[in-house]
């Protein structure tokens, strides 16, 4: 027994460098490189098929497209089949899993916020923007760049905004919510607003989407998020100035400190003066105010007032297949599901992100009795940045270092300490 | 003095009874509030109105008819594969004398040491390699035998009385007909005991089934949860809490009815009495 | 087929875990193949399934693994080097211990407690074990969940029971000082639950003549618990020990949903440390490192604790 016990050892460990020889071996030079996208009519839709990857907010939009393809292309087979999480890094981890056991998806989406991390470690195609559809919002696409290519083409986003509550703002005095343009003002308001009810009058979560809300903070107020040279760039004066709001706001004892989805039902609920959230939330809140909430969503404000380009959230698609002719159908798919009928599943009354298709958006003004608050959400038209935007494989530990930024000023650090602190470990995570 | 002890006995058993059925009941609560998204927000006790419109809203979106089926399907598999493997080892371990016997023994218990997690990776790779990801075999098969499971039933076959094992034996019994003739039947309260135990960690288990299930036709229960979880758009709390209570039940009813069995089988010997 | 009839009570030390053979076993009449054969399918397993993948697991240890494909890189010890000097994944140890001791150790004597009052109770008695044992099946996550709604920090349930006492609401999940005591509540609510069941199964071994004998001869309350009741439990104690033990360390979801670890890694276990390495930095090698790092210490407590527990009696 005891000769056996030992072979049964030794196979097993034969195997497992077996395994670790394998990993080694087939691979050489560019791992993960993805295809060139080739032409698409010299490609046999019967000859192929695609996988998707994709969180189910994009399921409608996905089934519309794939019936469109395969009438376009018969004998094409779309596998897509949406994750059961709508959350994006719960995504990425699936789709990482899936390739690392060669079940590589061919086009998946993706948070906008992890775009560098599959530049950086997928090598993706690029997109051309001259195979999107008509209608298609081209200025969006620089939310999908790394340097002046297009990687990724947004698909439902959003923008950082601020909900408020126009009563509570009416009791402190405020009847023209749009004219808080500055960071000293929601402070001052918010102030007003404790004092009357007692209760703690503006949630702005740290743990949901760190690094968006800072970054929103931070550029919002006119100050770089990541420098020119790719390392952490508001560890500036005005940048710790900006990103300070946090601290203040716990100091003064005004921040609820909790979760996005908390927040939001104290906002639903009147609570709640101030609620920083996305454009994508506001089909939801006004699906479970109560008739009588009177709120708007109003532009973020800054530190000196707005004067920057706010980042895009939501989400977009990224062709990763490593087979051209693959490629090219997925880049086909991806132009069917920015056209305005899919546009109008996509980002509809259902979702409220920004329509990406500008026909889809004439179409949903077209309707009755459209609230002010989706108007907000839909007409938005400005640039937007990428989301975060540093460079590689980094992207979930930098997102937990900014957590801890965040959460160290919510309980009332200091810029001057936290903000320094998180440019130190973000640096070094990327070799800066 | 012995009244105030126990009094305090008593308080002490009904604020532990209490403690421990609340939870149940706040999910149930939670499952029949309005489904307007407020609540969180301060839920009163006994519910005002009841809308049970979240029951089949969570049933239709989270697709839990299928989800349970294959619950149904993957953990009755693998039980039914642990008691084919653990009965036999552990009427090895209990009633034979051998060679590493104790080494043996000795191996199957420092399993209980291993932390799942440490083998998931290799376990995830190897079973892709199979080609075996994504299938209901795949959910199944690193659960084929349980440390605990041999464990328990060894404790059992421990107790049986010599007198029955010989008279076995004189009868003219082989292993196999002892084991299935005689041991089986003397160890039930453990295997039944077992049996449970391994429903209830099969059910509910989550890290598994969330690495290897991606179709919708494989998920079990409790991945069906997530789909109420959306960063953009929101939680949806009382479909949340009604999926929960749906796919909480099926172990608690089945915990119900056996509940006597399991108490006096988990004792394992010196039960009949 | 034969009646099951049990007259005699095994030995103590045939019921104590991890004991080898109790020495009245019936002698094989000669080596046979059998018992390896009745074996070979649970080994099989358990090598196919426990053993193969945790010394992948080992060997991943010492490499840096890429995201996708592409090559190992030997890298000796500087897994185990970074991890055991990272500052966040040392709170989660400590963490670990914390939640350990606060948790196994009140589980146990309320898990007794409640289990000798169950004892007593009378005709109605089924419904308040059944309450008492319910904890135990239910699923983690959807429980995790409700549990989150009630440390809500508005709203919430425990803090409106506070209001009624008038005191301050506490943001029990989302303040540093809270969220690992919170979740410990949670963990007691789970383990007392799982120690209640197992000591009320090893009070029924406890036969009925020992209650006649020792009433007879005037021993009872705490005399009787702890020179009778305790020794004879002495089995189930280990057992429970084990059990505890191994679920202790290995918290994983009630922490991943209620804080994930969070804020600021106040409640970070060992657990979610190692999915958080490997599953969202990927880094693979490192989270090995750490499950390793902790199936050692677990094996550890396990050999230290089977040099004391058997053989003591005899």
């Amino acid at each position: 027994m005891r000769t056996k016990a030992i072979a049964t050892a030794s196979v097993l460990t034969a195997v497992a460098l077996g395994l670790s020889a394998c990993g080694t071996s087939t691979e050489s030079a560019p791992a993960n490189q993805a295809a060139a996208t080739s032409a698409i009519d010299k490609c046999k839709p019967a000859e192929s098929s695609i996988k998707l990857a994709f969180a189910p907010q994009g399921t409608p939009a996905v089934e519309h497209a794939k019936k469109v393809m395969e009438q376009k292309f018969p004998g094409l087979k779309i596998d897509a089949v949406a994750a059961q999480s709508g959350n994006y890094s719960d995504l990425t981890k699936q789709i990482v899993a899936d390739s690392a056991v060669g079940k590589r998806p061919d086009l998946i989406m993706t948070g906008l916020g992890q775009l560098r991390f599959w530049t950086d470690t997928f090598n993706p195609a690029t997109i051309d923007p001259a195979t999107l559809p008509d209608g298609y919002q081209k200025q969006f696409l620089s939310a999908g760049k790394v340097g002046d290519k297009s990687y990724l083409a947004p698909f439902q986003i959003s923008t950082p905004v601020m909900l408020v509550n126009k009563t509570l703002l009416a009791d402190a005095g405020i009847t023209d919510p749009a004219s808080i343009k500055t960071f000293g003002q929601v402070v001052e308001v918010a102030k007003k607003v404790t004092e009357k009810t007692g209760k703690p009058s503006i949630n702005i979560a740290s743990d949901d989407l760190p690094d968006w809300f800072s970054q929103a903070l931070v550029q919002s107020s006119g100050e770089k998020f990541v420098a020119d040279d790719g390392s952490f760039g508001f560890d500036t004066p005005k940048g710790r100035e900006a990103i300070g709001l946090i601290s203040t706001l716990a100091k003064e004892k005004l921040a609820l400190n909790v979760k996005m989805d908390d927040g939001q039902a104290q906002f639903v609920a009147g609570n709640l003066a101030f609620q920083m959230a996305t454009t994508s939330r506001i089909a939801q809140v006004l699906k479970n105010a109560p008739k009588d909430l009177d709120w708007t969503p109003i532009d973020l404000p800054g530190l000196n007032g707005p004067e920057g380009v706010l980042p895009a959230g939501g989400n977009g698609w990224v062709v990763i297949s490593e087979d051209s002719c693959k490629a090219a159908f997925s880049q086909a798919m991806v132009a069917e599901m920015l056209t305005k009928d899919a546009s109008l599943l996509s980002s509809g009354k259902d979702y409220s992100y920004i329509p990406v298709n500008k026909l889809a958006t004439e179409e949903l003004l077209k309707g009755d009795n459209i609230a002010p608050q989706m108007r907000y959400a839909w007409t938005y038209n400005k640039a937007l940045t990428v989301w975060s935007g540093f460079a590689g494989a980094q992207t979930a530990p930098i997102v937990d270092t900014l957590r801890t930024m965040l959460q160290q000023m919510g309980t009332g650090k200091s810029a001057e300490d936290a903000v320094p602190a998180a440019a130190k470990t973000i640096n070094a995570l990327l070799g800066k | 003095m012995i009244r105030l002890y126990k009094l305090l006995g008593l308080v002490l058993g009904a604020v532990a009874v209490i403690l421990a059925l609340f939870p149940f009941y706040w999910m149930l609560r939670t499952a029949v509030a309005p489904a307007d998204g407020n609540a969180l927000t301060g839920l009163s006790l006994i519910p005002a109105e009841l809308d049970l419109s979240n029951f089949a809203r969570a049933w239709d979106r989270a697709n839990l008819g299928s989800a349970m089926l294959n619950g149904i399907t993957v953990t009755l598999g693998i039980l039914l594969l642990q008691l084919l493997t653990c009965i036999p080892a552990a009427y090895a371990l209990a009633r034979f004398r051998f060679r590493g016997a104790g080494v043996l023994l000795g191996l199957v218990l420092a399993c209980l040491l291993i932390p799942s997690q440490a083998t998931l990776i290799p376990t995830f790779v190897g079973l892709n390699l199979l080609g075996l990801g994504d299938t209901k075999i795949g959910l199944v098969l690193p659960f084929v035998t349980s440390a605990i499971g041999i464990f328990m039933l060894r404790q059992q076959m421990l107790s049986i009385p010599d007198a029955i094992m010989e008279a076995a034996r004189t009868d003219g019994l082989g292993p196999l007909r002892t084991l299935i003739s005689v041991v089986v039947p003397m160890s039930a309260p453990s295997i039944a005991a077992f049996s449970m135990l391994s429903i209830f960690t099969h059910w509910n288990d989550y890290l598994w089934p969330l690495l290897v299930a991606r179709s919708p036709e494989i998920m079990t229960p409790p991945l069906t949860l997530a789909i109420f979880q959306n960063a953009d758009t929101g939680f949806d709390y009382p479909a949340l809490s009604a999926a929960a209570a749906i796919v909480t039940a099926p172990v608690i009813i089945l915990f119900l009815l056996a509940q006597r069995h399991f108490v006096r089988g988990m004792a394992g010997p010196e039960v009949a009495g | 087929m034969t009646t099951p009839v049990m007259n005699e009570r095994p030995s103590l030390d045939q019921v104590v875990p991890g004991e080898g053979l109790a020495p009245q076993k019936p002698r094989a009449p000669k080596p046979s193949l059998t018992p390896y054969l009745l074996l070979l399918p649970a080994l099989l397993a358990m090598l196919l399934f426990v053993y193969g993948p945790a010394l992948l697991s080992l060997i991943g240890s010492f490499f840096i693994i890429p995201l996708s494909k592409g090559p190992w890189k030997f890298a000796g010890l500087d897994n185990y080097e970074s991890v055991l000097g990272d500052p966040l994944i040392q709170q989660a140890a400590w963490n670990t211990l914390v939640y350990s001791v606060a948790t196994i150790i009140p589980s146990m004597v309320l898990g007794l407690l409640l289990a000798l009052l169950m004892e007593r109770v009378g005709r109605m008695g089924w419904l308040a074990k059944t309450a008492l044992i319910l904890p135990m099946t239910a699923n983690m996550v959807a429980m995790a969940v409700v549990f989150k709604w009630i440390f809500a920090l508005q709203g919430g349930l425990a803090n409106q029971t506070l209001a009624i006492v008038g005191l301050a609401p506490f943001n029990w999940l989302e303040e540093a000082e809270t969220s690992l005591p919170t979740v410990i509540l949670v963990g007691l609510w789970r383990a007392t639950s799982l120690c209640t069941l197992l000591f009320m199964a090893g009070l029924t071994t406890i036969p009925g003549s020992i209650h006649e004998a020792t009433a007879v001869e005037g021993i009872r309350g705490f005399a009787k618990l702890r020179t009778i009741i305790l020794p004879m439990l002495k089995p189930t104690v280990v057992f429970v020990s084990v059990l505890s033990i191994t679920g202790a360390a290995q918290v994983f979801e009630i922490v991943h949903v209620m804080t994930d670890g969070g804020p600021l890694g106040s409640s970070e276990v060992a657990m979610t440390a190692a999915q958080r390495v490997g599953f969202e930095y990927f880094r693979v090698g490192e989270a090995s490192a750490m499950s390793f790092t902790l199936i050692a210490i677990l094996l550890a407590i396990g050999i230290i604790g089977r040099g004391r527990s058997p053989k003591e009696e005899s």
